[in-house]
């Protein structure tokens, strides 16, 4: 599933994966929409991203809107969450890590989609909210990455290397 | 139950050796079967009746004057034990939060790692059965203690058909602290905020809810309180070391490098103990590290300690070394930052005879270690340390893919690898088997005095 890319070497194995979810936004909607607009996009402390360098696994992250509804006399509004991710290996092992940095923020999103119970607040069930997560992980018919056996770290690490070099 | 919400830990209801270290030379692990649960509850509080003369569970609290008792004792459940024990409504919902301890060791095999010579297939002492209910630690600083003490649990075990004992695993100390391998063992522990205070080690100090159970840590406390507050839990591990073929791989690569100096790299400190970090080119410097100090090293400067070495690149300490992998410290790896949560707990003690190259006799005796890992999220803890850090190779920069822990590591000779960083070039040294198989393991709950008591008011005991 995952394509190997041409610079790879044989021995090495491939260590990135897809993680994505459609989520459902919870009614009412257009109220739910609007909030989690501001969760995401609002700069507080750290925000969002700064929580995902601190995993340190995760080598993007995009969050955006799906399934627009139009209704007469009306702006469209969004009934789905996307959230599309690669992360490094495996992802029940690092999901306590996960919570711990981002939990709060996943708790504040929680409220406004469509979730099972016995997940918030998510850092006293990380293991129950990341089987959740993989359930919902659809397989993707193409997984590529053009560099499958780097993990985040190892890509860090050779931009500092590279960086002496300027 | 003392009130938690002060901060204090109550030591006289946590058992002793989630917290200390007894430093005595002799155990013996019990590992028994409920055979009779209302006679087995019988026997759990009398193991905490302070009031009578029979043996008593040891707890946290320090020693008056600082004396060693003449036994140290402790008991752990197993999540069948729990169940069998009909101590608990509904067990699988108030222990919801730890899946592995629910699932028990053998199901957790292969995910650490027990495979091949070292799945449950292969294990003694009955540990794959499923009948592991109850493991009863015996400490002792002689073996006339140890033989009478026995005696005494053997007939407490057996009283109104409570348990049956499945086997007994026995351990003694080797001389100077060291384990099988010829190391120092013992040196690092977390240091948890409210507990005992230890050495200088250059890491933050840990909250007390990664190693016991208390509102506010990362789980659903089980249910009823009395059970799951002041527990802990832990892994039981049989690990037998193959001595003689670590012994031959050393000597095997003398070509390439000194064969006292790969132990050093292998492991990430000299066999004395003292830590490559700050002594890199010999076992001692001059003046001597004091032993005290034999943690108290980082492996990059951090703000609290900016003036250090930096070892990014392994140059003194190897990035795959065993307590480099096992601890990296303030090593950039995923979900470290101020400390990472992967700390555990260890409690050890050697079996077999002691093993001096070129003397021995008894080369093929069995060697080992009887280990207790202690952590109060087995997954997130003991789990993860052996699936990511151990036996995994994408955690950190500038290990070679697919390589694991070269003294603990389920490493395969076709494949084996371990890379010394070095100024005039690296060494890579392959080859090398698997040196530690596990012979038998198990998840326990090492209960609070106040939950054993509780247990064994539950219901009618026999």
């Amino acid at each position: 599933m995952i394509e190997e890319s041409t610079t790879d070497t044989p021995t090495a194995a491939p260590v990135q994966s897809p993680l994505d979810l459609i989520l459902t936004l919870k009614e009412p909607v257009r109220k739910s929409a609007a909030e989690i607009r501001v969760l995401l996009t609002a700069d507080s402390k750290g925000g969002a991203s700064r929580a995902l360098d601190k995993v340190g696994t995760v080598h993007f992250a995009r969050f955006f809107f799906l399934d627009y509804e139009r209704e007469q006399d009306s702006e469209p509004y969004p009934t789905k969450l996307a959230v599309v991710t690669a992360y490094d290996g495996d992802f029940q092992a690092y999901v306590q890590d996960f919570v711990n940095n981002i939990g709060d923020l996943f708790d504040l999103l929680l409220n406004f989609v469509e979730h099972p119970a016995g997940v918030v607040p998510v850092q006293k069930n990380a293991q129950a909210f990341g089987q959740w997560l993989l359930v919902h992980n659809p397989e993707p018919l193409l997984f590529y990455s053009a560099y499958p056996t780097l993990p985040v770290v190892q890509i860090l690490r050779n931009s500092q290397g590279l960086m002496q070099y300027q | 139950m003392k009130d938690q919400r002060n901060g204090r830990l109550d030591m006289s209801d946590i058992q002793g050796l989630i917290l200390r270290g007894y430093r005595m030379s002799l155990v013996r692990h019990f590992v028994l079967a409920v055979r009779n649960p209302a006679a087995a509850r019988g026997v759990l509080r009398e193991l905490v009746d302070r009031d009578g003369d029979g043996l008593q569970v040891t707890s946290a609290a320090l020693w008056p004057d600082g004396e060693k008792p003449a036994y140290c004792l402790n008991v752990g459940l197993t999540f069948k034990g729990i169940e069998r024990l009909e101590v608990v409504e509904d067990p699988e919902e108030s222990f919801r939060s730890f899946t592995s301890f629910r699932q028990g060791a053998v199901k957790r095999a292969e995910f650490v790692g027990d495979t091949g010579a070292s799945a449950p297939e292969h294990w003694t002492g009955q540990l794959a059965s499923p009948e592991v209910d109850v493991l009863v630690c015996l400490h002792c600083e002689d073996s006339g203690e140890l033989k009478a003490q026995s005696d005494r649990l053997r007939e407490l075990f057996a009283s109104r058909g409570a348990f049956e004992e499945l086997s007994s695993f026995d351990g003694s100390a080797l001389p100077d602290g060291k384990v099988h391998f010829g190391y120092k063992d013992g040196i690092s522990q977390p240091t948890i905020r409210g507990a005992f205070p230890r050495k200088p080690d250059m890491q933050p100090e840990v909250n007390p809810d990664q190693f016991l159970i208390l509102e506010g840590g990362n789980y659903n406390v089980p249910t009823p309180g009395e059970i799951g507050l002041n527990g802990s839990f832990a892994a039981f591990r049989v690990l037998e070391q193959d001595v003689v073929g670590f012994e031959r791989f050393l000597q095997s690569n003398a070509d390439t490098i000194d064969p006292e100096i790969l132990a050093a790299k292998l492991c990430g400190r000299w066999r004395d103990g003292v830590p490559l970090e700050l002594s890199p080119d010999a076992p001692q410097s001059d003046p001597p590290i004091p032993e005290l100090e034999y943690s108290d090293f980082d492996y990059v400067p951090t703000q609290l300690h900016p003036d250090i070495y930096d070892d990014s690149s392994g140059l003194r300490c190897p990035i795959g070394s065993h307590t480099r992998r096992t601890n990296p410290r303030s090593q950039p790896v995923p979900a470290a930052g101020l400390g990472h949560e992967h700390r555990i707990i260890r409690r050890g003690m050697p079996y077999g005879p002691e093993f001096v190259p070129g003397a021995d006799k008894n080369e093929h005796a069995e060697r080992g270690l009887l280990g207790l890992f202690i952590c109060s999220d087995l997954f997130n803890q003991f789990e993860f340390l052996m699936s990511t850090w151990i036996n995994g190779s994408t955690f950190a920069a500038d290990l070679l893919a697919d390589s694991q822990d070269p003294l603990l590591g389920a490493n395969i000779e076709d494949s084996s690898q371990f890379e010394i960083p070095d100024s005039d070039g690296n060494i890579v040294v392959e080859g090398f088997q698997r040196f530690v198989n596990t012979r038998g393991a198990a998840y326990v709950f090492f209960p609070s005095v106040t939950a054993l008591r509780y247990m064994a008011s539950v219901k009618p005991v026999g």
